[in-house]
């Protein structure tokens, strides 16, 4: 069973200093975003040619992924099709078992995280090794990530240092950053050198070239690829851009945007495989060719998965990506997860305060807080909200569409301080007045005073 | 240029002063205005929960009250946003494409066309300006703090001729108060904390009043800086503007 | 077959609207790109040494690693011994290598980012499994962003390459900057000032 936000981000809160720890955390991340952003003038430029050059590939979504596939193929490298997680899983497994591959090192995707890889190549007595060190604090601790770019963002340095003692009998009680970190490297490094196979996802696949890039800081994508015989790289269709010269956009944006880098320490871009051996691209739709039909959801294929809405969005900050229980959590992962499933979800896109900050700051412009709308009105159409909150709705829709009744309303509300807001704020009364006081009723309405003044 | 002026559901019903200041302000700005009668509301709040379908006759009677007019002047960008951007779902007929196009918060309105003619007003106290996020990035009422382009004038604009008064910025440029709408109730919990914490920010540099154009804002902080008694006073630009803050 | 079905929504479900690929005319910030690249280097926690020509690249190298240490060498020009990596039997042998010294095509003063491709690489694992990194640079193959960084890229042929902007990094616990990560633990730049 899905928790769902209200509930999860109640209990999270619970802990307010842990709540302040986190938000200040992630606001941090946001300013650093700024500083890097605000040192590139082009800024909106960029974020202008980078939506576009989305949209456009997406519109030709067909064309680019069969040039891209040729080009790959013509590289040496084999592709493959999945058309949901499931297939995905299945193609891994069977590219793995015919390599007799006991062990993987996997570099941050959260597209494995979307088809849940991990637990089906374990159930296949494969070990799965994350190598990313946010991805393996939490792998370690058997849990999701709760940030697409930090997946550990919530996790406080005691409890990393708690977590290696237990598992790598590191020094107790030592809760330095540059301990830990090293104490992983250690760990980490034995396991690339012993590792079967790697596999990665993919930031963008270039048509023209059929090449995939792929972004990060730590060296772990490079670590398990260059090492290990077998590369795999997993990608959603929609990560495709038409050509290398595109790249030049995304890269000044993706790191900028996710962490205030001016581009991450590695972005690597593989055309062919290594001398004699094998390289391989599973392409993967998992309903991305049907949401591509959604009218006014389509555009949320164009994410580059940068976190930056994350980083900005003041309920994200103060709930935690775990208070979303969905894949990808945050103001993106609102107005993707209906897509996937609308009444598992359908608490996630209410959320909000449509303050609009995650589409300022998505760098390909996705009118992120806007779907957030639309959702919500195919979700009231839809049969999946309570009907008791349908039937508040036509009473207040009656008061309100009706100046009489308004008038009859405000005035009794105005007296008994208690009508107008049971209508407002959908029956609750007591929830608005919980942490806040209740408005002082006026002697009259605006327009009585403004009707007598008239006189 | 026939002007109206629109009042929001919940000024009306609970921050009538705001509204008197916006009519006494046009006033003595010479400004031919009327304010239709039989006003409610612009039907966001139940857009905002999801059922835009039975906001339609809100919609309706909003369009019928405003539709002979050049120009509709809201007290609440909110309200005006919801307006400009969310009546989509009723036929766009001339009346709902005019009223849609020429609705405008009044505060920008006054921005753009009198700021000079207001005032001088002497308010010697240390505020803060906080911009409601849907004129902020629903009407581009000033830059927000995400884009990278020139910083454009919107409410600390409106201060031009104001006197003695010591604007103090907040820590957090333009970040959300809480209010959402049907969120602040929904999503009680992050609610508070939102508002919560844009008031430790106001109470933490000793300023003395917060300042919105947007005055649904307010009613959320207001509701949480009454329940914890604290030492801060909210108003609306207008009232300042008008000299009428008691 | 999936491909097919996959190939065939998209086709069937794809925005009809006109979408076109814009052009790349953006106006960006030009000049002073060796000082800028110099400027980024703290920035990207690399230490950044300059060498009027390859034999002061040697002397440099040599003032800061000495002793018996193990090294990888890829330029020619540069007049230090090191292990022939074309001997090795595993690339596994590379583990805890002390320091690789490798040539970059191109560097990008934007952001501090090298260009380094198996046109110099032996083996692709050279510039990660090291634990200090030394590229070098000629200062005539600075470019002032990534958009011209890609356009001169395109004539170089490449079967992998990557950008490295300085040693390996992690902030992946609480927010705190940790360099060395999985690759190199230091990295230096030396840009060489008289090209030939």
């Amino acid at each position: 069973m899905r928790g769902s936000i209200k509930d999860n981000s109640e209990l999270f809160l619970k802990n307010e200093e842990r709540a302040n720890w986190h938000d200040k955390a992630l606001w941090f991340v946001r300013e650093k975003r700024d500083l890097a952003a605000k040192s590139v003038p082009e800024w909106e430029q960029l974020r202008e040619k980078a939506s576009a050059v989305k949209m456009h590939t997406l519109s030709n979504l067909d064309r680019y992924l069969i040039e891209f596939e040729e080009n790959a193929i013509k590289n040496g490298v084999k592709v493959h099709w999945a058309k949901d997680g499931k297939e995905h899983n299945r193609i891994i497994e069977e590219i793995l078992q015919s390599h007799q591959v006991k062990k993987v090192v996997k570099s941050k995707s959260m597209l494995t995280e979307e088809c849940h890889l991990n637990p089906h190549l374990e159930s296949k007595g494969i070990e799965v090794i994350d190598t990313d060190l946010g991805e393996r604090i939490i792998q370690l601790r058997k849990e999701p990530p709760s940030h697409i770019v930090m997946p550990a963002i919530h996790i406080k340095k005691e409890e990393v240092s708690e977590l290696f003692h237990e598992k790598w009998n590191t020094e107790k009680g030592n809760n330095d950053p540059v301990y830990l970190t090293y104490q992983a490297r250690l760990s980490l490094r034995k396991d690339f050198l012993t590792a079967d196979a790697a596999i990665t996802g993919v930031n963008f696949a270039v048509a023209e070239t059929g090449e995939v890039v792929v972004c990060t800081n730590e060296g772990n994508a490079d670590m398990g690829t260059h090492i290990a015989p077998l590369q795999i790289h997993s990608m959603g269709i929609e990560k495709l851009i038409p050509k290398r010269e595109h790249l030049g956009i995304f890269t000044r944006m993706l790191a900028r945007s996710a962490t205030g880098q001016h581009i991450t320490v590695y972005t690597s871009h593989f055309r062919k495989p290594k001398k004699g051996e094998e390289m391989h691209i599973v392409l993967v739709d998992n309903k991305r060719s049907e949401r591509i039909s959604r009218e006014k959801y389509w555009t949320s294929l164009k994410c580059i998965r940068c976190g930056a809405c994350m980083n900005t969005c003041p309920i994200y900050r103060r709930s935690g990506g775990h208070s979303y229980d969905a894949t990808i959590p945050g103001p993106i992962g609102s107005i993707l997860a209906p897509n996937i499933d609308t009444e598992k979800y359908s608490d996630l896109p209410f959320a909000s305060t449509l303050c609009g900050s995650c589409s300022d700051v998505c760098p390909v412009k996705i009118n992120i807080h806007e779907q957030l709308f639309f959702w919500r009105q195919d979700i009231g159409r839809s049969n999946v909200l309570p009907k008791s909150k349908k039937i508040s709705m036509k009473i207040m829709a009656g008061v309100l569409g009706n100046p009489a009744v308004y008038k009859m309303f405000g005035k009794m509300m105005r007296i008994s301080l208690k009508l107008l807001p049971s209508f407002v704020f959908e029956n609750k009364l007591n929830t608005w007045a919980k942490n806040r006081k209740m408005m002082e009723a006026p002697k009259e309405s605006f327009q009585e005073w403004y009707q007598k003044r008239k006189k | 240029m026939k002007i109206a002026l629109s009042i929001p559901c919940f000024i009306d019903q609970f921050y009538p002063q705001v509204g008197i200041a916006a009519v006494e302000l046009l006033e003595k700005l010479n400004i031919d205005f009327e304010v239709p009668k039989n006003q409610t509301c612009c039907g966001q709040p139940m857009a905002n929960s999801g059922y835009e379908d039975e906001a339609k006759k809100t919609y309706h009677h909003f369009i019928d009250l405003f539709k002979d007019y050049d120009k509709t002047v809201m007290i609440s960008g909110s309200c005006t946003h919801h307006v400009q951007h969310n009546y989509t779902n009723i036929e766009q007929t001339k009346d709902v494409k005019n009223v849609r196009n020429n609705i405008e918060d009044i505060s920008q309105f006054l921005l753009e066309h009198y700021i000079d003619e207001i005032g001088p007003v002497h308010f010697p106290h240390r505020i803060a300006l906080h911009t409601g996020c849907h004129s902020l990035r629903g009407q581009r009422f000033g830059t927000s703090s995400e884009l990278v382009t020139e910083k454009k004038t919107g409410l600390e604009g409106m201060l031009k001729h104001v006197t003695g008064v010591e604007v103090v910025p907040l820590s957090r440029p333009n970040e959300c108060c809480g209010f959402g709408g049907t969120f602040s109730v929904v999503h009680e919990a992050i609610s508070i904390k939102m508002g919560r914490d844009k008031l430790n920010d106001v109470q933490d540099k000793k300023i003395e009043y917060l300042i919105s154009n947007d005055m649904s804002c307010l009613m959320h902080l207001e509701g949480i800086i009454k329940k914890e008694n604290r030492n801060i006073k909210v108003a609306h630009i207008l009232e300042l503007l008008n000299g009428s803050i008691k | 077959m999936s491909r097919k079905e996959i190939l065939e929504n998209i086709a069937k479900n794809k925005p009809s609207g006109e979408y076109k690929l814009p052009d790349l005319n953006i106006n960006t910030q030009k000049g002073k790109a060796a000082e800028k690249f110099e400027g980024i280097m703290p920035k990207v926690s690399a230490k950044f040494e300059k060498a009027k020509d390859y034999i002061a690249v040697t002397e440099v190298i040599r003032k800061h690693f000495s002793g018996d240490i193990r090294i990888v060498n890829l330029i020619e020009k540069v007049n230090i011994q090191g292990i022939d990596v074309s001997k090795l039997k595993n690339i596994k042998e590379l583990d805890l290598l002390d320091l690789a010294i490798i040539k970059g095509d191109l560097a990008v003063a934007e952001n501090g980012a090298i260009w380094v491709s198996d046109k110099n690489l032996p083996h692709r694992i050279l510039p990660f499994i090291c634990e200090n990194l030394i590229l070098v640079i000629d200062k005539k193959n600075i470019v002032n962003n990534m958009h011209e960084a890609y356009r001169l890229q395109n004539n170089l042929d490449y079967d992998y390459g990557v950008f490295i902007a300085g040693p390996s990094k992690t902030a992946d616990i609480e927010q705190s900057l940790v360099v060395g990560a999985q690759g190199p633990r230091n990295m230096m730049v030396i840009l060489v000032e008289n090209q030939d």
